[in-house]
């Protein structure tokens, strides 16, 4: 597990939001207190149990935070941890900061198109039947697919 | 293998190479004439048995896997064995057709099977837009995840056709906004001037 440890110091006072993407599994956690470098004041802020594409944090819904307010010019302890099992690895933080002036260039929006299938199931039926001995015999499945599997019971 | 190989043993052997998704077997004794014994008193006549395999494996929109087994015998000392496999139900077919999507007075046609969306979200009102696609871990569902720039207050997308058929009923489809567009500012990452270690701020600890 890697764990990251730093200091987020809000250029202005209002409600901020940050997102977490990781691969592996990642948490999120942000003092509640000023100044301090109690972890006992740490909240979970941010997390998902799973990895996460790069630069996606909206893969799950918990891994964005609320909007949480902060105080202009304040430090404020943040921790990241992150863990990593096989395959790709990254960890990537973004941070929404309150600001009326900014252009529509520093927005986004994301939209989910979620499309459910009620599937009819495939059903086979083997019968083997042996009804003058119970010797040993060996059958082949073989499904056909490209691969050309087969596999022997 | 045995002629009465047992439904979990073979349940087992046909999800570890056949399927990822276990198929579920049920076992039933049959007699000498291939019928299934249903009264106890004559499971002494039980020269066989039947297995049902119900695949929770079907032909989705990313996976159109051939899913009709057969089987052969081989290295058959006794030719007394008898087998068939039958397809007792066809599976599903996988999704067809498309969903007609209204985003900001623009009407996209969108095919139920895409892998990719770029090509139906070239408006160039847009900055920039990207998706990604996720099979659902049952395969049941996939979705699309859109995410917009440029577009201060950007409008939220809405369906205005579904023509999408496979399964039992029509493909469901919504669309939700997950995140919306504000006038906040973003950083990813988050820069410098925000960001300070702790060797930097040792004057208060």
């Amino acid at each position: 597990m890697e764990a990251y440890k730093a200091y987020f110091k809000p250029p202005y006072t209002g409600n901020y939001r940050f997102y977490l993407a990781s691969d592996d599994n990642g948490e999120l956690w942000l003092s509640n207190v000023t100044n301090s470098s109690n972890i006992s004041y740490l909240n979970k802020i941010a997390y998902h149990y799973s990895w996460t594409p790069y630069a996606m944090p909206y893969y799950y819904d918990t891994e964005r935070s609320s909007y949480i307010s902060l105080v202009a010019g304040q430090y404020y302890l943040m921790n990241v941890f992150r863990n990593q099992y096989t395959g790709g690895s990254n960890l990537w933080i973004g941070v929404e900061v309150p600001y009326s002036n900014s252009t529509p260039l520093q927005t986004f929006s994301v939209q989910k198109i979620n499309i459910t299938y009620n599937p009819i199931r495939e059903v086979q039926q083997l019968t083997i039947n042996n009804y003058k001995s119970v010797s040993q015999f060996s059958i082949v499945l073989r499904q056909l697919d490209s691969n050309g599997y087969n596999l022997l019971i | 293998m045995n002629y009465n190989v047992s439904a979990s043993d073979l349940q087992t052997r046909v999800s570890t190479d056949l399927v990822w998704n276990s198929p579920s077997i049920t076992q039933y004794p049959i007699d000498k004439n291939g019928k299934i014994i249903t009264n106890a008193s004559n499971f002494n006549q039980t020269t066989g048995y039947t297995y049902f395999i119900n695949f929770t494996l079907y032909r989705s929109p990313f996976n159109n896997v051939q899913l009709q087994p057969f089987v052969s015998l081989s290295n058959i000392n006794d030719y007394y064995v008898t087998f068939s496999l039958n397809q007792i139900v066809a599976p599903s077919p996988p999704i067809s057709g498309s969903i007609i999507v209204n985003f900001n007075g623009s009407l996209l046609n969108i095919p139920g099977n895409s892998t990719s969306l770029y090509p139906y979200f070239t408006n160039p009102g847009l900055d920039r837009g990207f998706y990604t696609e996720i099979d659902g871990s049952n395969l049941e569902n996939h979705y699309y995840l859109i995410k917009f720039s440029g577009l201060i207050n950007c409008p939220q997308m809405t369906l205005q056709t579904n023509g999408l058929s496979g399964g039992v009923g029509q493909p469901l489809v919504q669309i939700k906004e997950l995140i919306h567009s504000s006038n906040n500012l973003y950083y990813d990452p988050i820069p410098n001037e925000m960001l300070f270690s702790l060797s930097k701020l040792c004057f208060f600890f």
